[in-house]
């Protein structure tokens, strides 16, 4: 016999479950297409701008060679 | 000595060729400059003659010594900026002396070079001022004087103009032709400012697109342009170009003829299209034609804009079509492809919209090839020979 309760607790049980998978699902997603980008994005800038600023650096030092 | 030599000097970044191929002989105490419109590769070209920047191909000579991977201290030049550069925290003898000290110069060598240099600026007075005590000429002159005590073999000058003002940028190009006449040395200046290549330089060398276009005296680029691109940059205002046709008995447009002997021409002859380039001064209205030795057939023409200068007036004039027009005034077309500007003295009678008759001076008309713009010749008094014709031109002229 299917009592109320037991419905309830298999829909209850059903609904946190997609969630949670869904949460995994959209973690992953999110790690792939916005986390993993931004870091490499990051970094790579931050490496630009360390070459900039030495290749200016290195610019400035050459400049001042012809001061 | 202080001889500069390019051989075949290019420079690429990525996929733009900031430099192509360029050649240049620079003699010991010559003032030579670069100039060309933005992007032409003249800055890059001084800065590969510095050390900034390293060619991508080709060596660079200096007094003798091939310096193109030496870093620019090893160099033997001094180079004067566009942006000045001084160091805001040092007054202005630490300035002019900053190189020196870095090199380990005693005491008394800095001093004297240091007098020689601000005597020869006249900034005597300003030793103990800051930076941001100056006016911008002054700046300008300390960093030339911080150049200077270096007595470098060679002067490099990347459009140190640039951020003066019209009038002090006058006062300076007079400036900077006493101190090389005074220094004697090897200077190349950059600049896109033709007025300054002009009046200063001893020889210019035109850019465009990183390829040198010519290189000569100034007046020799201006009587003689080796192409339509150096006709057209150097002079102001510009020349006039209008497309024509050689036939057998000169050249042909739509809207007037130019007799002279087309068979004179080395490897030209009827049928191959050409541009006649004139410049605004010798553009002349009929009733001035006695005054030209070598004057062409009137042809008519409309005045369209006028524009008066004080020393001299700029009149637009439209020639194109005329005759579909009918009447005086009756002329819309406004391509300015189709017009050509005539300067004349400021006491002409000219009217906007006044039909007119206008001539040529032939002995200052040139000729170029439309498709590869290389000029054909210079003057098309007769007979026509050769682009040497201007001097021939001249002599003609004298015996009259």
């Amino acid at each position: 016999m299917v009592s109320t309760v037991g419905v309830v607790y298999v829909v209850g049980v059903t609904v946190l479950f997609f969630f949670w998978v869904y949460g995994i699902y959209a973690f992953a997603r999110d790690l792939r297409h916005r986390y993993l980008p931004a870091i490499r994005a990051y970094l790579e800038q931050r490496r630009d701008d360390a070459e900039a600023t030495r290749a200016e650096e290195e610019r400035e030092e050459r400049e001042q060679q012809l001061y | 000595m202080g001889d500069v030599k390019l051989e075949h000097v290019t420079k690429r970044y990525a996929d733009v060729t900031a430099v192509d191929d360029m050649n240049l002989d620079i003699r010991d105490g010559e003032f030579v400059t670069l100039v060309g419109p933005s992007g032409c590769g003249k800055s890059t070209t001084l800065e590969t003659i510095a050390g900034l920047t390293i060619p991508t191909e080709g060596t660079i000579t200096i007094a003798d010594r091939e310096v193109t991977n030496l870093p620019p201290k090893d160099r033997g030049i001094a180079m004067v900026f566009q942006n000045i550069a001084l160091f805001p925290h040092m007054d202005v003898y630490d300035n002019i002396s900053f190189g020196l000290r870095l090199r380990d110069f005693d005491k008394e060598e800095i001093e004297r070079r240091v007098e020689r240099a601000t005597e020869i600026l006249q900034i005597q007075g300003m030793l103990d001022r800051m930076p941001e005590e100056m006016s911008g000429g002054q700046r300008q002159r300390v960093a030339i004087g911080r150049a200077i005590v270096r007595e470098p073999e060679v002067f490099l000058m990347d459009e140190p103009l640039a951020n003066l003002d019209a009038k002090l940028r006058v006062h300076m190009r007079t400036e900077l032709q006493r101190l090389h006449k005074e220094l004697d040395t090897t200077i190349i200046y950059v600049t896109h400012d033709q007025a300054e290549a002009m009046t200063m330089s001893d020889r210019i060398a035109v850019l465009n697109e990183g390829q040198l276009q010519q290189i000569a005296a100034p007046l020799t680029c201006y009587n003689e342009p080796a192409n339509r691109f150096v006709a057209g940059f150097i002079g102001s205002p510009s020349m006039n170009f209008l497309e024509g046709e050689l036939t057998a008995d000169g050249i042909t447009t739509d809207d007037f003829a130019v007799e002279f002997d087309v068979a004179a021409l080395d490897g030209y002859g009827p049928g191959d299209d050409v541009t006649l380039g004139v410049r605004p001064e010798d553009v002349h209205l009929e009733e001035n034609a006695d005054e030209l030795a070598h004057p062409t057939t009137p042809f008519p023409a409309q005045n369209d804009v006028i524009e008066p200068m004080g020393d001299e007036i700029f009149v637009y004039l439209i020639v194109h079509d005329l005759e579909g027009g009918g009447q005086e005034g009756a002329v819309t077309e406004r391509d300015p492809d189709e017009q050509v500007l005539m300067s004349v003295d400021p006491d002409a009678d000219v009217e906007m919209d006044a039909r007119v008759q206008i001539v040529f001076d032939r002995s200052r008309l040139h000729l170029f090839d439309t498709r590869t713009g290389d000029a054909i010749t210079h003057g098309l008094v007769q007979p026509a020979s050769g682009v040497d014709q201007r001097a021939q031109g001249a002599e003609s002229e004298g015996d009259d």
